[in-house]
């Protein structure tokens, strides 16, 4: 199945429907044989764009180029891109099988020519033992598995992943994605994600690609997303943080638990002596032991919850407010509940933002 | 005792013969329960039923023959099975045509209140029928009825030929006016269950309109639509006070037979030929309802996923 | 892109023009049926013809007998469905298959069938009572009684409801006023309403064993007076949509 990869471009893309601006300005270029996961809240545009990529929808304007060629007007049909939905997408009336050769099928590929190749391809997916189930007597992610390999099926130019794996349970989540992440270097195809799990995007992606309200944030490497988020948008939808009230001094720094943190680029702009929130990761947090004497904000632990390598603890501080720290286990240990302790900043910068920004977090 | 306690005991050891001896009461006493229902329903349905099947193959004096069977299925008796079998897979075909097409236009549309009001009236109409809906008709489309006499006016006579309300074609035009409504209810459901995702999968996989429904629409409507139809066939086929009302029995269908030899309009010793007549129409009836079961089997298991 | 937008408003129009069409079709005869009965001999319209109706020497007789068959089905219809249908939802939950199978039996035979053999097999002193046409009422309007039913108790889990009323020391009577019957309130007027509307409109089953009911008397007028006939057709047609849309609000609000 080695074959050359083609490149995608969206240029310009908007979309409204009725008042609702869907898309406002999107440019997004796909290197051959990349993933890039567009990751967002619901209502993002996200899907949107996906659509308009599949020719499922037209944009008010704007460009779309695969392979250097405008498609803008091809339909749907003719366009070559193999879609995995949500959900409920396989052909009730049709097998495994058959559902992976319908492509296959209206492309006049023979009979025999195209059961063998749905029958490799299930093989791919895990499935070789269940050609000729129906798709009603199949488990969610059997049946992703088969809308996956139907998807392939066709050596589509373009995979399009429309959140495939938001309808399953959290085990079978996390083997499908790393399946489909394995499957899309094996083939090499250039694969555009949708999806609003920010782990999911994350763990998949080449580059993610954060979206709000129509409009591309930060497209970038999930390393650098997370270490250094453009926008606060990004930063507080990008990992957990500790939000954190603080003031903008006359030297431009933060006060954040104890320590002067410069202000992290991505910041929004705030005047001097301005009330802001800095969003501090729990795992940029490090904690001491109150006797132990060193410097920070006084809290007592209130809960611990081990995730294995890394603990994370809740720690309430005097102040009131709750934070969460993550640390190493083997560290963890010293720090049970009710223990006293300092927190401390273990940073250099930080992220602020608008008091009232956060609101927008949730949305 | 509880449920709980009794299924703890279920799981684990040999239940107690005092708690399987509670079981065994139980059980009884649900059953007991069941009675009035199954003591009612045997008097005045089965007993009945098991009448007309059982003289249908008895002669007047209770012995056993087929000559009634024989009988019903010749000459006059024979012409009002293909009249009414015409008529029910008329009435069928076109209701199921009409309905369908009505409510893929009502989805079509998108029309969340136009949709409350097609399914309320739809519920309303296909449970008109009998004598208000023939008395309905007349004064529509009797000799002297509204719609009559305003197509005379603009000068077509639909009495100047040979057509009337009264005859086959008019019967069928009635029919219409419940068996539509009743595809509409039995056929919303099947077609609100087609997911948006298997038409963009198709056409995301290469296929064209055609293709689509060839290979996945079609086939998953088969079902559903012919249940339908064997419903609208059925329903029609059982049809007699319209018939009654407006053909006045002129119109040889079995349904107005029996209700003849049972007035008492025909010669004494033909009276066991209407259990002949009557057993007929409970196979067909049956045959249409079993084919129909099937049918519905296949498209809940499809649609459900 | 404009040609895409065209398309799609073509198809939109095609939709509400099929449906107007088939609007056409069903509101045609009931504003005709409306002119018809409004129509008074000097070719003026009036409402002569329902004024009549209440004039005809038969009318007391035929309403009080409609009346007395509706309340039998309704009444008796109740009494055997809503225990029987409890009962298969509690205890005898494998015996659901075989009473709904039964109970939707009459769907299968024809009602011109079932009178056929109602009129042989009834002993004669039977058949000389009207009550026992009320009797069949039940029969034929069992496939809508178990269905209305039988919803109204699918969508609650009875037997925990049950159990727990009995946990409190419910005797079993309590439960079934207190517990079951409120809950099956929407399924018990649904299944009121469809047998009152069956019993206004059955034709067939009375003509034969002939008994003067609302139906056959419409039949009967029919023969002599045509615009009285549509006046009472027009009106038993009004009374029953009104419950019978009564029951698709009953219905909407139980999904709700």
């Amino acid at each position: 199945m080695e074959r050359t990869s083609t490149g995608v471009e969206l240029r310009n893309l908007r979309r409204t429907f009725g008042p609702v601006v869907a898309l406002d300005n999107l440019n997004l270029t796909l290197q051959p044989g990349e993933l890039i996961a567009l990751l967002g809240p619901s209502g993002c545009g996200k899907t949107t764009a996906l659509r308009l990529l599949a020719g499922l929808d037209q944009p008010d304007s704007g460009e779309i180029v695969v392979g250097g060629k405008d498609i803008t007007a091809v339909p749907a049909s003719k366009r070559n891109m193999g879609m995995v939905f949500q959900s409920y997408s396989l052909f009730p009336n049709l097998t495994a099988a058959e559902n992976v050769a319908f492509g296959l099928r209206v492309r006049r590929v023979s009979k025999s020519e195209r059961l063998k190749r749905a029958a490799e391809l299930l093989e791919l997916v895990g499935l070789g033992e269940q050609r000729d189930r129906y798709p009603h007597a199949m488990s969610g992610g059997q049946a992703q598995r088969v809308a996956l390999a139907r998807a392939i099926a066709v050596q589509p130019d373009v995979l399009l992943l429309d959140e495939p794996l938001s309808a399953l349970d959290a085990k079978v989540r996390t083997q499908l994605r790393d399946e489909i992440r394995r499957l899309q270097i094996e083939v090499g195809i250039t694969t555009l994600f949708v999806t609003h799990d920010q782990e999911e995007a994350m763990a998949i992606a080449d580059r993610v690609g954060v979206m709000r309200a129509g409009n591309l944030e930060q497209l970038d490497l999930p390393a650098v997303l997370y270490a250094r988020p453009a926008t606060p948008f990004v930063a507080s939808f990008v990992g957990t943080n500790n939000v954190l009230p603080t003031t903008v001094e006359p030297n431009g720094t933060v006060y954040v638990l104890g320590r002067a943190l410069a202000v992290a680029a991505g910041s929004d702009e705030l005047a001097v002596g301005q009330a802001a929130n800095a969003l501090l990761r729990p795992e940029s947090v490090s904690l001491g032991h109150r006797d132990g004497g060193t410097d920070g904000v006084a809290g007592v632990v209130s809960s611990t919850s081990f995730f294995g390598s890394v603990t994370r603890l809740t720690v309430k501080l005097d102040a009131g407010n709750f934070i969460l720290v993550d640390m190493p286990s083997v560290i963890a240990r010293d720090f049970s509940a009710g223990a006293e302790v300092l927190a401390r900043a273990m940073t250099n910068e930080v992220v602020i933002q608008h008091q009232e920004a956060v609101a927008l977090v949730d949305e | 005792m509880s449920n709980l306690t009794q299924s703890t005991v279920a799981a684990g050891v040999r239940p107690s013969r005092a708690v399987r001896r509670q079981r065994a009461m139980r059980r009884a006493r649900n059953v007991a329960g069941l009675f009035p229902f199954f003591i009612y329903t045997m008097i005045f349905f089965g007993a009945p039923t098991v009448m007309v099947v059982v003289k249908a193959f008895q002669d007047q004096k209770g012995h056993w023959t087929l000559a009634n069977v024989a009988e019903s299925i010749q000459t006059v008796y024979f012409d009002s099975f293909v009249e009414s079998l015409k008529l029910s897979f008329w009435s069928a075909s076109t209701g199921t045509i009409v309905g369908f097409a009505a409510t893929y236009a009502l989805l079509k549309t998108g029309n969340a209140w136009l949709r409350k009001i097609v399914q309320t009236a739809a519920g309303v109409f296909a449970n008109t029928g009998g004598i208000p809906l023939a008395f309905m008709f007349i004064a529509a489309l009797g000799t002297y009825g509204m719609v009559t006499q305003w197509l005379q006016k603009i000068g077509i006579d639909i009495y100047g030929g040979r057509w009337t309300l009264f005859g086959f074609s008019g019967l069928l035009i009635v029919y219409l006016y419940f068996q539509i409504p009743l595809m509409v209810i039995v056929i919303l459901p099947a077609l609100d269950a087609q997911k948006k995702e298997w038409r963009e999968a198709a056409t995301n996989l290469g296929a064209s309109t055609r293709q689509y429904w060839l290979h996945v629409g079609g086939p998953i409507l088969f079902a559903p639509v012919a249940g339908a139809f064997l419903l609208l066939f059925a329903n029609a086929f059982a049809a007699y006070a319209t018939a009654r009302a407006l053909t006045s029995g002129t119109l040889p269908l079995v349904p107005l037979q029996i209700g003849s030899l049972l007035s008492g309009n025909v010669i004494a010793d033909k009276a066991n030929l209407g259990f002949a007549l009557g057993f007929g129409m409970i196979v067909i009836v049956a045959i249409a309802m079993s084919i129909y079961n099937v049918t519905q089997k296949r498209a809940a298991k499809w649609l459900q996923s | 892109m404009a040609a895409i937008v065209k398309r799609r408003k073509e198809r939109h129009l095609f939709a509400w023009l099929t449906l107007a069409l088939v609007a056409l079709y069903f509101l045609l005869p009931l504003v005709s049926a409306t002119e018809f009965s409004l129509r008074e001999n000097n070719g003026t319209h009036g409402l002569d013809a329902y004024r009549s109706i209440l004039q005809q020497p038969d009318f007391r007789d035929v309403i009080m007998l409609t009346l007395r068959l509706t309340v039998i089905s309704v009444v008796l219809s109740l009494v055997i469905m809503v225990p029987t249908v409890t009962m298969v939802h509690l205890g005898a939950k494998k015996y659901r298959r075989l009473v709904e199978f039964i109970s939707l039996q009459p769907l299968v035979i024809p009602p011109i069938v079932l009178v056929l053999g109602v009129v042989n097999v009834m002993p004669v002193s039977w058949l000389g009572s009207a009550d026992l046409l009320g009797f069949e009422y039940v029969v034929l309007a069992m496939p809508f009684t178990f269905r209305a039913l039988d919803a109204g108790l699918m969508n609650l889990d009875v037997k925990t409801i049950v159990d727990a009323a009995r946990g409190l020391g419910a005797s079993w009577l309590t439960v079934l006023v207190r517990v079951v019957a409120p809950n099956l309130k929407s399924g018990i007027f649904g299944a009121m309403f469809l047998t009152i509307a069956l019993v206004l409109g059955e034709f067939t089953m009375a003509s034969l064993m002939l008994w003067n009911t609302f139906p056959t008397w419409i039949a009967t007028v029919g023969q002599s007076d045509a615009a009285l006939s549509v006046a009472l057709s027009v009106a038993s047609l009004a009374f029953a949509w009104v419950l019978l849309v009564l029951i698709s609000f009953a219905d909407r609000r139980r999904k709700a």
